[in-house]
């Protein structure tokens, strides 16, 4: 009998000593990351999350740096609800401010760099059929680099992947300006060589948004002569820049498309069009892990509180609006000085919401009938809730693809053809030669009116009359609130003085009784935030150098 | 003789008074058994020289002992018991032989014989209960042989707690264990920290042993069944659990059936609860002029019109006609029942024991729109299959459903002034007029927020006794848990009606394998006596959780069930993971005389959860104990009845962090592309935020810890003194890296975290009488919590603090870090010449720490958010049939932030938007020395006054119990009836502004509770 008890205790020792197997860990709902970086179809999958990555600045309505740097500029009036850095409230502009958004776009975008590192370091396993993907990685890694730089000026140059053995080692030094154009110019030109002009797959990098992104790139190093390499003169950034747009234009496939169909309409909801050169993609249908991406916020934020006026509920392509950032007084004026005038440019009536109509009949103020397009006369708002509730919208991210969501989806354009035109009439009048220059932004300008484009019209201004700040008037009117804006201003050293005559809305804009929109950045605007601060949080991680905060 | 014996007893039954030495006799006459049938063939070699001992036992009131054990210390084997009347008669070899007496619940006595034949002896009682039995982790002791840190928790004091949560009824039941009430609300729960927080990172929680299966919650257990707690406090004791236990371990034992009797009990309640606040809102009119004063200050200090302020009809209709809405009104449900009902049965034959247990609890919500409903479900079982051979099972079954109420408390900060219904009763979409306030209890009525939770452990083990002195156990059990979750806003909801409703629904598994093999030895010869134990375990656990969304329903009916119907495309979110635990654990106790105690353990386990070459972590304890009861110089008198020393060191882990932590793991960061005008989805993969760590492994907390036990006065006066010094080392933190690597964070072995404390608890019997007994407990227990070290200097400004994740050396874990209140701005103050010249009247100063006549980063100060110390007071008396039971708790020297005192949202910023605690604001008028002046501006500062002393006292309990006279009961068979009347949270002294001192105010509301209970028990 004992011989048999010991024998069964023996065996259930003996059968649960085997622990090395047992101990070993395996994941069950995911991937490990060496697959990425070691195997084919894995590589294309770390480039789609660049995509991804890439996209996530504009996931999710909790996340308001939305507005940071795509709306803040002179051309907004601000009314609430951003993190107030976009009209540089003193309170906030501080790199310590709580919930500091800046900290997101300095580690989503060295992120984006160290995964562009591992892919462009990894693509040494594999033949030559990886070098389009590899492109795109690169793509990548300039994009975030250039953004970063236009930012914050002060960067940390690292083209290495992280790993645990050396993310200890990595120390934050500031690298000369030079060397991080020469890195971002490097991945441009090998982008341009290997990616094709025409994408099957719209929304990957392209030939076509590689010469867009180096034109732009050389219009920045002609004016930053800190970026500049040591054995080139200014005029070869303007040659670069013209030489690029030009290629581009001329190249046939892409073309300015009209103007009501560039951002889509209820017509033709899609923002594709031919005039698109980089797009970030976003579908309800797909939405979240699907590759769809979560609703963002861009769309609500600068559509007014439509849906709060009596008479109006929720419609599907407004979606629900949030009203903190509109078209600023200045922006209005300059497509013309009364409504009337104003109409005549199509981009005036096809990029923003004019009108807001009476959809519910349960509320419908006394004398007004479903359909009738809402006045103050029956609303009688205030002038706060005018701002409010009343206001003209932004339509560049309005969703009129999908229907009942309160939040957008809709793609967003990063870069398109008008651009390139706008940087072609920029760096040739730097050259000198305002007579392309002038015909450049002549041909954007007759797009807007709806007339030919190669046939010159009465609104054309004239090769005499061509400045910067002309230029930078018609990229107001033709790219406002498309995230431009502020790094133009900075690049021609305008944005100080732009944001203290324009941000906001004037007195007397409006004939309501009360106050004015929010003039607070015009006020509040100071030399120091020309580049933004590195965040406390960064800071006190991996310390930085005086001078880069200097002033906050 | 077992059912000669047996039917005997049941003709005992109504002589003897005192029931409890009732069943102890049946107990013992059990123990005997065993003993006499081992013992027959022995029998003859033993009577050379027989002389006869007889006597009578009685009890200090000269109460007859039946069934005590009497036996020669020299050979235990052999014994008697006394009969019903307390008289026994035994066979000795010797005349210098020692007798010895032993009866459960009195104190056992050495009688040197000495040529008397007759011996009398009155057993005193063993307040102290020495000889009781506790569990300390795959085995049993004697108290009195406890060497490691144990306290056991008197469950009668635990068990009429009004509440489905049982960590709650913890509370104040031991020493160097503080309980924090989490979620007040039906089915809710609360956290168990013994002694202070170690792990920044991993888990608090200490490690719960239902029945020898490890469990994830003490909720799993249904109270009634409990039949003792144990709490594993230093390493000594915990180390048998290893890499798990350093946060403590609390082990259940449940109720076991007894052979021979068939027992029921059943026990009741019916409870109300009530609503208790130390707080009150702006009524209509008061919150009016809040509105006023905030426009006011903010033009310039002149009153704005009323048709400004108020621009809304409803607005202007209702301070016209005086009618507001009391929103905590609407959503309280003061009264609300909760129900228990608890069904035991438990028995046995010669060969079986069993012990069934059934509990119903119900619980409406004191907020309307939330309850609880819990079914418990268990059985324990053991055959003796034959002499050498038990098996036995355990099932535990329990089913809670839940529903939560929509929305938060925040709804009783809702604009009063408004109407809630239209005219044909219905409620109004907007009460206030602002569209922008969307009726809260629309949401409520329009919300469903239900789960269900579904829990089995099922247990089997087998006993094989392999010699007299070696047993050995094979068990093996199975922890499932199944959990529904549901969430369906409806087509009326504010979130749910512009989409015709959205519907979540969760689904939710996890297995939990473990099995055993456990061998005990326990030998004594002459004065030494050793225990041993070793174990081998393996453990495995499975978790997956299946999440489905969608939304745009054709209608409402079906709910979250009918969640398939969305024609909105579903989202699906599917998450598991699995993990593995290997252990092997010894442990040896051996003592001398029960004089001197040497304790050793040494426990191997091995984590999945860790890196390949870390995944082994050992854990040994050493303990060594003096009991100087035993010592010859103290035999001889009766002031002292123990006094023992203890002291241990020994290490423990904690590898509470989810699994793959340390493996590189790429996420799903899919995109899509337009291809030929569609939308296609591409696959996308990418390491998250967060960089792998390859080298993670245990947190190991050391603790050194210095116990004396001592009683008084045959233990008249006893207790406990404890001192701890415990140190974390490889602390897991998640620590904080450079963006410009691309990664924000990385979870690392770093830093220490140190606790040190000390544990009083003292019984004081007062008196203690035939009609009337009162005895005084006291527990006390102050723990003091210190980080030692981070991850080093990373900022280079000479300090090693994570200002970001708000760590501080030298100071606590749980800390607020800011500026600190020093009262409000006054018109007569020399603003512009003080340190904040930016103030204005009615503002709220703040104090300038280090003198340099500015405000900044630097005036911060450390708030400590443990409390100091932790006491419990509690009086059990007894009148002859009347009973009573006070317990009072306390919580000391701990600062809580009040949201309600400074959030825009909360109306703390008294910006008249939203209403908040009542408060004595600044005007101009009427300056305030305490709140500042209402503005719609955001006031700076504002949440340095929102800091509040958080401590209290609270009446947690009075019973008042009255038991039916055993003589009334006899004729209709009934053992015990017992009535009683419970008051739970009677009243509580405390600063802090909220509906518990341990909830802010917008958490759901702790209740003052009105019991009535029946034991019955037959």
């Amino acid at each position: 009998m004992k011989k048999l008890q010991y024998t069964i205790l023996f065996i259930i020792f003996i059968l649960s000593y085997s622990c090395e197997e047992f101990l070993e860990e395996e994941p069950i709902t995911s991937l490990s990351s060496s697959w990425v970086y070691e195997n084919t179809d894995g590589y294309q999958t770390g480039v789609n999350a660049l995509y991804n990555l890439n996209r996530a600045y504009f996931g999710g309505e909790g996340q308001q740096h939305q507005g940071i740097p795509m709306l803040m500029s002179d051309l907004v009036g601000v009314r609430a609800g951003f993190p107030a850095w976009v009209y540089y409230s003193p309170l906030y502009v501080t790199p310590t401010a709580p919930s500091f958004p800046i900290n997101y776009i300095w580690t989503q975008h060295y992120r984006i760099i160290d995964r562009s590192n591992a892919l462009i370091a990894s693509s040494v396993n594999f033949g030559e059929d990886i070098k389009s993907h590899e492109a795109e990685a690169r793509m990548f890694r300039a994009h975030s680099y250039f953004t970063l730089y236009r930012l914050f000026n002060n960067l940390h140059l690292s083209l290495e992947p992280t790993t645990p053995e050396n993310a200890f080692d990595i120390e934050y030094k500031v690298a000369a300006p030079r060397d991080i154009f020469d890195a971002i110019n490097k991945d441009i030109d090998f982008a341009i060589e290997q990616l094709p002009w025409i994408t099957s797959e719209i929304g990957r990098w392209t030939k076509a948004s590689a010469k867009h992104l180096k034109a732009k790139v050389a219009l920045w190093q002609s004016y930053d002569s800190e970026t500049q390499a040591e054995d080139l003169d200014v005029d070869s950034y303007y040659q670069q820049a013209l030489t690029q747009s030009e290629e581009l234009i001329n190249y046939g496939h892409y073309d300015l498309a009209r103007v009501s169909d560039v951002f889509g309409s209820e017509d033709k909801p899609s923002k594709y069009s031919e005039e698109n050169l980089f797009t970030i993609n976003f579908d309800l249908e797909l939405e979240g892990n699907n590759g769809g991406g979560q609703k963002h916020r861009m769309g609500t934020m600068t559509t007014a509180r439509y849906q709060e006026l009596k008479g109006v509920v929720e419609e599907d392509a407004l979606g629900q609006g949030l009203s903190w950032a509109m078209p600023s007084n200045y922006l209005l004026n300059l497509y013309g000085n009364d409504d009337t005038q104003r109409r005549k440019d199509k981009r005036f009536t096809s990029y923003y919401i004019q009108n807001y109509t009476y959809n519910d009949i349960a509320s419908l103020p006394g004398g007004v009938q479903v359909g009738d397009i809402v006045t103050n006369a029956e609303q009688k708002l205030s002038s706060e809730d005018y701002y409010r509730r009343l206001h003209p919208s932004l339509a560049k991210y309005i969703d009129f693809e999908t229907t009942a969501t309160t939040w957008s989806f809709s793609d967003i354009i990063v870069y398109r053809l008008a651009e390139t035109y706008l940087i072609a009439a920029e760096a040739a009048h730097l050259l000198g030669d305002n007579d392309t220059g002038v015909e450049y932004l002549n041909q954007i300008r007759r797009r807007a009116y709806d007339l030919p484009i190669t046939q010159s019209s009465t609104i054309d201004l004239s090769a005499a009359e061509l400045d910067i700040d002309l230029i930078l008037d018609e990229r107001a009117r033709e790219l406002a609130m498309e995230g431009q804006r502020w790094y133009t201003l900075k690049r021609t050293g305008k944005l100080i003085e732009y944001i203290r005559d324009h941000a906001g809305h004037e007195p007397g804009f409006t004939n309501l009784i009360g106050g004015e929109l929010k003039t607070d950045a015009q006020e509040n605007i100071l030399p120091h935030h020309i580049n933004f601060p590195i965040p406390q949080k960064q800071i006190d991680v991996m310390g930085a150098p005086e001078f880069q905060n200097a002033g906050y | 003789m077992h059912n000669k014996l047996f039917s005997h007893s049941k003709k005992v039954w109504f002589k003897i008074d005192s029931k409890s030495k009732w069943i102890a006799f049946i107990f013992s006459v059990f123990c005997l058994v065993e003993v006499y049938s081992s013992n027959d063939e022995r029998a003859t070699f033993s009577q050379q020289n027989p002389i006869i001992i007889s006597g009578s036992i009685t009890d200090q009131d000269g109460e007859p002992l039946p069934g005590v054990n009497i036996f020669l210390k020299d050979n235990s084997s052999d014994g008697v018991t006394s009969d019903f009347n307390g008289n026994y008669k035994i066979t000795v070899n010797s005349e210098s032989d020692i007798l010895v007496f032993s009866y459960l619940g009195f104190q056992t006595l050495e009688y040197q014989l000495g040529g008397s034949q007759v011996v009398n002896v009155v057993l005193l009682e063993d307040i102290q209960q020495l000889d009781q039995v506790v569990v300390v982790g795959y085995g049993v002791m004697k108290k009195s042989d406890l060497v490691g840190s144990v306290t056991s928790v008197k469950v009668d004091d635990f068990i009429n707690t009004p509440t489905s949560d049982v960590q709650n009824m913890l509370k104040g039941r031991a020493a160097g264990v503080q309980v924090t009430l989490n979620n007040a609300e039906p089915g809710g729960n609360s956290s168990i920290l013994i002694r202070g927080k170690r792990s920044i990172e991993g888990s608090n929680n200490p490690l719960v042993i239902v029945d020898g299966v490890p469990v994830n919650s003490m909720d799993d257990v249904n109270p009634n069944t409990i039949s003792s707690i144990e709490v594993l406090k230093d390493a000594a004791s915990q180390s048998i659990y290893g890499a798990r236990a350093s946060n403590g371990v609390i082990l259940i034992t449940s109720k076991k059936g007894e052979k021979g009797k068939l027992r029921f009990s059943y026990d009741g309640y019916v409870t109300t609860q009530n609503l208790w606040r130390n707080f009150k809102t702006f009524n209509g009119y008061e919150f009016a002029q809040l509105k006023r004063e905030a426009y006011r200050t903010d033009n310039g200090g002149n009153y704005v019109i009323d048709e400004s302020v108020f621009t809304f009809q409803e607005q202007r209709n209702a301070l016209q006609n005086g009618q507001f809405i009391n929103w905590e009104d609407e959503i309280i449900n003061d009264g609300a029942i909760k129900l228990s009902n608890s069904f035991n049965l438990s028995g046995g034959s010669e060969k079986t024991s069993f012990s069934l247990s059934l509990r119903q609890f119900s619980q409406e919500g004191l907020v309307l729109g939330s309850d609880y409903k819990r079914h418990d479900f268990q059985s324990n079982l053991t055959y003796d299959a034959t002499d050498w051979l038990t098996i036995g099972t355990n099932i535990l079954y329990n089913q809670g459903k839940k529903r939560r109420a929509s929305g938060s408390l925040n709804t009783i900060n809702s604009d009063p002034i408004g109407a809630l219904y239209n005219e044909d009763g219905s409620y109004k979409t907007y009460p206030t007029g602002d569209v922008s306030f969307f009726n809260p209890l629309i949401n409520r009525d329009e919300t469903d927020n239900s789960s269900i939770t579904n829990k089995y452990i099922l247990t089997l083990f087998a006993d094989v006794k392999l010699s007299d002195d070696l047993n050995y156990r094979i068990k093996a059990s199975k922890n499932s848990f199944y959990g529904k979750y549901g969430t369906y806003r409806s087509s009326k909801e504010s979130s749910g009606r512009g989409v015709n409703g959205i519907a979540e629904k969760d689904t939710e598994f996890s297995d939990w394998i473990t099995f055993e093999n456990i061998l005990n030895y326990n030998k004594t010869f002459d004065d030494h006596t050793i225990y041993g134990t070793f174990v081998n375990s393996i453990e495995k656990t499975k978790w997956e959780r299946t999440n489905l969304e969608g939304k745009n329903f054709p209608n409402d009916y079906l709910g979250f069930e009918g969640i398939h119907n969305a024609r909105d495309p579903l989202s699906i979110t599917i998450s598991g993971n699995e993990k593995t635990l290997v252990s092997f654990m010894g442990r040896v106790q051996y003592d001398f005389a029960k004089k001197y105690y040497v304790y050793l353990t040494m426990r191997a386990d091995a984590s999945s959860v860790f890196s390949s070459s870390n995944k082994w972590g050992y854990f040994p304890s050493m303990a060594l104990s003096w009991n100087l009861t035993n010592e010859d110089f103290l035999l001889n008198q009766t002031t002292i009845s123990q006094l023992k020393l203890r002291a241990s060191y020994g290490a423990v882990g904690n590898q509470a962090i989810r699994p793959y932590q340390s493996l590189g793991i790429a996420q799903e960061y899919n995109y899509l592309f337009n291809v030929g005008g569609s939308n296609v989805s591409s696959s996308g993969y990418s390491p998250n935020y967060q960089l792998a760590n390859p080298d993670l492994k245990w947190e190991t907390t050391r603790t050194l810890n210095f116990g004396l036990d001592f009683g008084f006065w045959n233990g008249r006066l006893n207790g406990t003194a404890e001192y701890y010094l415990s140190n974390t080392e490889d602390l897991l933190i998640r620590r904080s890296i450079g963006g410009i690597t691309g990664y924000t964070q990385m979870l690392d072995n770093l830093g220490k975290v140190e606790n040190q404390g000390i544990e009083l608890s003292l019984n004081t019997v007062l008196i203690d009488t035939k009609d009337a007994d009162v005895t005084f407990s006291t527990n006390f227990s102050s723990n003091r919590n210190k980080i030692k070290e981070l991850y080093g200097d990373l900022d280079g400004d000479g300090k090693e603090d994570d200002v970001e994740g708000q760590y501080y050396i030298d100071s606590p874990i749980d800390i607020y870090y800011d500026y600190v209140y020093d009262g409000i701005w006054q018109q007569d103050d020399n603003i512009s010449g003080s340190h904040m010249p930016e103030a204005s009247p009615g503002g709220i100063k703040v104090k300038d720490l280090n003198n340099d006549g500015l405000i900044d980063a630097d005036d911060r100060k450390i708030y400590v958010r443990q409390p100091d110390w932790i006491g419990s007071f509690s009086i059990n008396s007894r009148y002859k049939n009347l009973d009573l039971f006070i317990d009072l708790y306390t919580v000391q020297g701990l600062t809580k932030l009040n949201p309600f005192l400074y959030e825009y949202n909360k109306g703390g910023s008294l910006s008249g938007k939203v209403n908040g605690i009542k408060v004595d604001y600044w005007t101009p008028e009427d300056p305030s020395t305490i709140y500042p002046r209402p503005t719609m501006q955001s006031i700076p500062f504002m949440k340095t006054i929102a800091y509040d002393n958080a401590s209290y006292l609270r009446i947690r309990n009075l019973t008042l119990g009255y038991s039916i006279p055993e003589k009334l009961l006899e004729s209709i068979n009934i053992n015990k009836l017992r009535f009683y009347a419970t008051a739970y949270n009677l009243y509580t002294w405390t600063d802090y502004l909220s509906y518990s001192p341990e909830v802010s105010p917008d958490g759901y509301p702790e209740s003052k509770d009105f019991l009535f209970g029946v034991q019955l028990q037959f």
